[in-house]
């Protein structure tokens, strides 16, 4: 068995790991999610197997929302905790915060897509014992799960007993029904019932033992399977329990495989029975077996999005972990459901999907593995119900997606907040937050030009942008200037809610129709059968098209044709000047600190706005255009929000900033791994390493997507040698690899694409063939060779 | 915190009092603790030499009828030295800020300075001019105010505090107080209030159940079930805890305090001893 505690300097500054290092009771839940498994269909915190009370275990399945608090909101429901791993020597519990640790860690494995703990531990009469385990939650079959348990006895020869099970935790019972299931041969089992709507959870588990690597069998153990409650259980639990006598120097393993299903998989049959027949091809699911294919599906996956820095090696592991999570949260993730803000690794935002999948994940996906893409959205396709919902509610007409979304589409956005000062505060977002379906607009044009799909943008994309085209022209009214203005909305800086004109929306806004005026030249002139259905279905004619051509045209947009500088919205530049400098350093967001009234009369920002409609639409300004407003808007931005460094960071690389733009990219890498900022324990913020990612890709090699091609401008910081990735473009697979003063491309498809290293000044076109290498070197600018 | 043999802990409470009556403003406090908790009170006066022990004992004779029962000890030599050493067979120290001299020109009196800076049991501090209120009423802990800066150590530091709140069944409520000027404190473990608040909406309520599930974990103990209230404010922290305590009307503020406290150092602790209505318990913070 291999410990990497027996060479721990070597692995410290190994990037492919990841590890947390003794036990820090009070970081107890940051560290559960951090190492938290997931597959995008279901999500399992990294919980201590003996639970201790630091500890909150947590199983979460996509999609799995019911309204469990009372209120009228729905939230992820948890499920069974199928991690619990329980151990006595003779009749002393081994438990890390009463047991005398030698050492004790836990790390991600970035080689196998694991979680490991390995620990050993001295007990109250000297007994020593060398323990690992590991964990996996399988990217190759969504249902699968697996865990590991290795003693070996290092100085003594006493019984050893091991409870591994399925726990039931601290569930309501006036809402949530367990059943437990032992009869099985070769395993147990757990129902998990929501008693209001007959949605359900089955988890059952099967071991194997293990004696210095050969498998015994149960009938030559002290082997039980049962139920219990109480105890080491904090709700009910059924578990395997081994009870042996263990000789000094001998390896001891069980493995443990685990398959986990809903209601949504059994379709009409029992969720029980479905189970049982996974169970009954107990080859297929053996731990070995599926821990291989699972392995062999991450590397699969991690080399082809794997980003290379040199330079750093705390960089790289940062990276490392931020490709890692964006990995294991969407592989499995869509078509009913979606990613949560906080993934499914926590119940922080009650697993709500916010526009963070669609602005901050989807670009990752689409340039790496665009079916994710294309499944996220199909999500927002099945939710267009819920949306139109939420459209006629308000009176406006066509579809308005939920600020916060569940399964079904519906609004979500609480309406009130007792604040822990004792204030109660009104949130507007589920009302005024409009631009979240312009954002999943842009993300299906984006995904559409990047891939070409048209069958996804024919038959399902097409009718939410048409249906948003109808959303957008309902918001907009004429004004007596002659423009169109969208009133009473909040943008990305919700520190100004209720605003009229904001950059962010109206710039989305013409977006949007200017897309849904293309949607509807390509089905007139290609898909005239979907034209006519989408036209009946969405009630869409001849004369509204004319009018979002209107809109679009005479949007109102805030900017200064003589300085280039966008106003946030109207009213912004009349606001009260702060120097945040002088706020510097504070351990609260700045709406705290100045308080909300006088944060709203200020031109502090909360995250980028006018800057994040930049970001988004970069192949239509130019980098001098950017800069005019970074350099205005940068130090008014007091990033309130982890959705902000990131973007800062792209837009301070593309304006030259080099060290700045490394200074935001650490920013944001510490958001979920900074050790003092407790930001982690409800979830990982899966967009702020969505965003780890953009600011490699469109920051640090100045990547602006256009139609026609690819456009890059590398800045490295100077922390930094070397960049090298793959990117996904037009279903062609370039490597980039970038240093300082140098940028080669090849094309590992079989159809050439464009791409250049000069965006402003007219871009010419380079023809990337397949398997050519292309090399270019920075002089004053940048030639190729 | 002395541990007997058989790991008791220690069942005294030390009553430094220099026969000022300043000082004897503690007493009514330590009885009721000493009552509530079942301690014993011990008296231990200190002076610098002979004639000025005779002196105190004429005046403790005035308060014949209020020590009796009490150990009353008389020692010489320098009164924080030998209050410190007395300490280490105590479980709290409750005396007056200021002591004879009553130089109401500093905030602390030395010796209760140098007391607190050397103590490693909570010491409970009565300053001569609190509220009347408090001395004549039937004191009792009813409603305790934590500050709390968000790092475990400091939580730690406390849990001696709470093993005495948790007998009185007090109310527990902790105070945050968001800064600004401030770098956010390097210890492991830390929980300030959140820098970054993407939904506010969900931010907060997680922040407070994360806040409360740390640092209530730490503070119970060995206790279960107590119940803590938190909230948050921003701002200068003495001030913020002396608005609270002062619109809530605690009955006592208990906060832990690292570093010296030298001129100038540890203001937030001494303005609100120097301020508060009601008597304030500190507990030092190790060093580690």
């Amino acid at each position: 068995m291999l410990f990497i505690a027996d060479a721990i300097d070597q692995f410290r500054n190994n990037p492919l790991y990841l590890i947390k290092e003794g036990f820090i009771p009070e970081h107890e839940r940051e560290i559960e999610t951090l190492l938290a498994m997931c597959n995008g269909y279901l999500g399992t915190r990294d919980s201590l197997g003996e639970v201790t009370k630091f500890s909150d275990p947590g199983t979460y399945i996509a999609g799995l929302y019911e309204n469990i608090s009372g209120d009228q909101y729905n939230e992820l429901v948890k499920a069974p905790n199928w991690t619990r791993q329980i151990i006595y020597i003779d009749d002393e519990l081994i438990e890390i915060s009463k047991t005398n640790i030698i050492y004790h860690l836990r790390y991600i494995d970035f080689t196998r897509c694991t979680i490991s703990r390995e620990w050993k531990v001295i007990d109250s009469i000297g007994r020593i014992t060398s323990l690992k385990a590991e964990k996996f939650v399988s990217l190759h079959d969504k249902h699968q799960a697996g865990k590991s348990l290795y003693i070996r006895p290092e100085n003594y020869c006493a019984n050893i007993k091991v409870i591994s099970g399925i726990d039931s935790g601290k569930v309501n019972d006036d809402k949530i029904e367990i059943n437990s299931h032992i009869d099985y041969t070769s395993g147990i089992a757990m129902q998990m019932r929501v008693k209001s709507s007959n949605k359900a959870v089955f988890m059952g588990q099967s071991s194997n033992f293990y004696l210095d690597g050969t498998v015994i069998n149960k009938e030559g153990l002290s082997y039980e399977a049962a139920v219990c409650h109480g105890d080491q259980a904090l709700g009910i639990m059924v578990h395997e329990e081994w009870v042996w006598p263990a000789k000094i120097g001998q390896e001891y393993e069980i493995k443990t495989s685990v398959g986990i299903y809903t209601h949504a998989d059994a379709q009409n049959a029992d969720v029980k029975e479905v189970a049982k027949q996974y169970f009954s091809h107990s080859d297929d699911c053996s731990f070995d077996k599926s821990l291989d294919l699972h392995i062999s599906s991450w590397n699969e996956l991690f080399n082809n999005s794997r980003v290379y820095v040199e330079g750093s090696i705390k960089n790289q592991r940062e990276i490392n972990f931020s490709i890692y999570q964006l990995i294991i949260s969407g592989q499995f993730s869509g078509i009913n459901s979606s990613i949560p803000a906080r993934t499914l690794s926590g119940s922080a935002y009650k697993g709500h999907v916010f526009w963070d999948t669609e602005i901050y994940l989807t670009p990752f996906y689409t340039y790496t593995n665009p079916e994710i893409t294309k499944n996220l959205l199909m999500y927002r396709y099945n939710t267009l119900e819920g949306a139109r919902h939420n459209a006629n509610k308000e009176g406006f007409d066509g579809a308005s997606y939920a600020w916060e979304s569940t399964d079904n589409g519906y609004e979500m956005t609480p309406h009130f907040i007792f604040m822990p000062n004792g204030e109660v505060i009104r949130i507007f977002s589920g009302k005024a937050e409009n631009h979240i379906s312009m954002d999943i607009v842009y993300a299906i044009w984006k995904y559409y030009i990047a891939t070409e799909d048209v069958d996804f943008l024919v038959n399902y994309g097409s009718e939410i942008i048409f249906e948003t085209a109808k959303f957008v022209m309902s918001l907009t009214n004429k004004g007596k200037d002659g423009k169109y203005h969208i009133r009473s909305v909040i943008g990305p800086d919700e520190y100004h809610e209720v605003v009229d004109d904001n950059a962010y929306t109206n710039f989305l806004a013409r977006f949007s129709l200017r897309v849904a005026l293309k949607v509807k030249d390509l089905l007139i002139s290609q898909y005239k059968c979907k034209y006519e259905e989408l036209e009946n279905k969405v009630n869409a004619r001849e004369n509204d098209f004319e009018e979002w051509q209107a809109v679009a045209d005479n949007m109102y947009t805030g900017i200064d044709s003589n300085t280039c500088l966008i106003e946030q919205f109207k009213g912004f530049f009349d606001l009260i000047d702060v120097n945040l400098e002088s706020y510097e350093p504070r351990t609260a967001p700045m709406d705290v600190v100045l308080g909300r009234d006088r944060t709203q009369a200020s031109k502090v920002i909360k995250q980028p706005d006018a800057l994040m409609a930049l970001f988004l639409l970069d192949d239509v300004f130019k980098n001098n255009e950017i800069k005019v407003n970074f350099d205005y808007y940068d130090p008014k931005t007091s990033h309130g929000s982890s959705l902000s460094p990131s973007i800062h960071s792209i837009l301070a690389a593309k304006c030259g900033y080099s060290e700045l733009a490394y200074k935001y990219f650490v920013q944001n890498t510490e958001i979920d791994l900074s050790n003092i900022m407790g930001n982690a324990s409800g979830g990982i913020h899966i967009a702020a390493q969505g965003g780890v990612w953009m600011s490699i890709v469109f920051g640090f090699s100045g990547l602006t997507v256009f139609e026609e091609g690819l456009v890059f401008s590398p800045l490295l910081p100077p922390q930094w040698t070397s960049l090298a990735y793959n990117l996904h473009w037009k279903n062609q697979k370039l490597v980039i690899d970038i240093t300082v003063d140098s940028f080669k491309v090849v094309n590992k498809g079989n159809t050439a694409v464009n791409l250049s290293l000069e965006k402003d000044n007219g871009i010419k076109w380079r023809n990337i063939e397949p398997g050519i290498e292309y090399y270019a070197i920075k002089k004053d600018k940048w030639l190729w060779s | 915190m002395v541990i007997d043999k058989e790991g008791k802990s220690s069942n005294v409470v030390l009553l430094p009092i220099d026969g000022s009556s300043t000082s004897f403003r503690a007493l009514s406090f330590a009885k009721k603790i000493a009552e509530k908790l079942g301690l014993k009170i011990k008296v231990i006066h200190v002076s610098e030499n002979e004639a000025e022990s005779s002196e105190t004992a004429r005046k403790f004779m005035m308060h014949k009828y209020e020590l009796a029962g009490y150990v009353i000890t008389s020692r010489c030599g320098i009164p924080s030295e030998v209050i410190i050493e007395e300490s280490r067979q105590s479980r709290y120290i409750i005396m007056s800020s200021h002591g004879a001299t009553c130089d109401m020109s500093k905030l602390i009196g030395n010796t209760t300075l140098k007391v607190l800076e050397n103590a490693d049991i909570p010491v409970l501090i009565i300053r001569p001019n609190i509220e009347q209120f408090w001395l004549e009423e039937d004191w009792k802990l009813n409603k305790v105010l934590i500050p709390l800066n968000g790092t475990p150590g400091a939580a730690k530091a406390l849990v001696p505090v709470i093993e005495m709140i948790a007998k009185t069944h007090a109310e527990i409520d902790l105070l945050h107080i968001a800064t600004q000027g401030k770098a956010h404190p390097a210890e492991a473990g830390t929980l300030t209030s959140p820098y970054y608040v993407d939904y506010p909406q969900h931010e907060w309520p997680q922040w407070t159940q994360e806040f409360l599930k740390r640092f209530s974990t730490i503070l119970e103990a060995n206790h279960n079930n107590l119940n803590f209230n938190l909230s948050l404010s921003m701002g200068d922290p003495a001030q913020e805890i002396l608005t609270v305590a002062k619109q809530n009307k605690y009955d006592l503020i208990a906060m832990a305090w690292h570093g010296k406290l030298g001129s100038l150092r540890a203001e937030t602790l001494k303005t609100v001893v120097f301020n508060a209505d009601c008597p304030v318990l500190l507990v030092r913070v190790p060093e580690v």
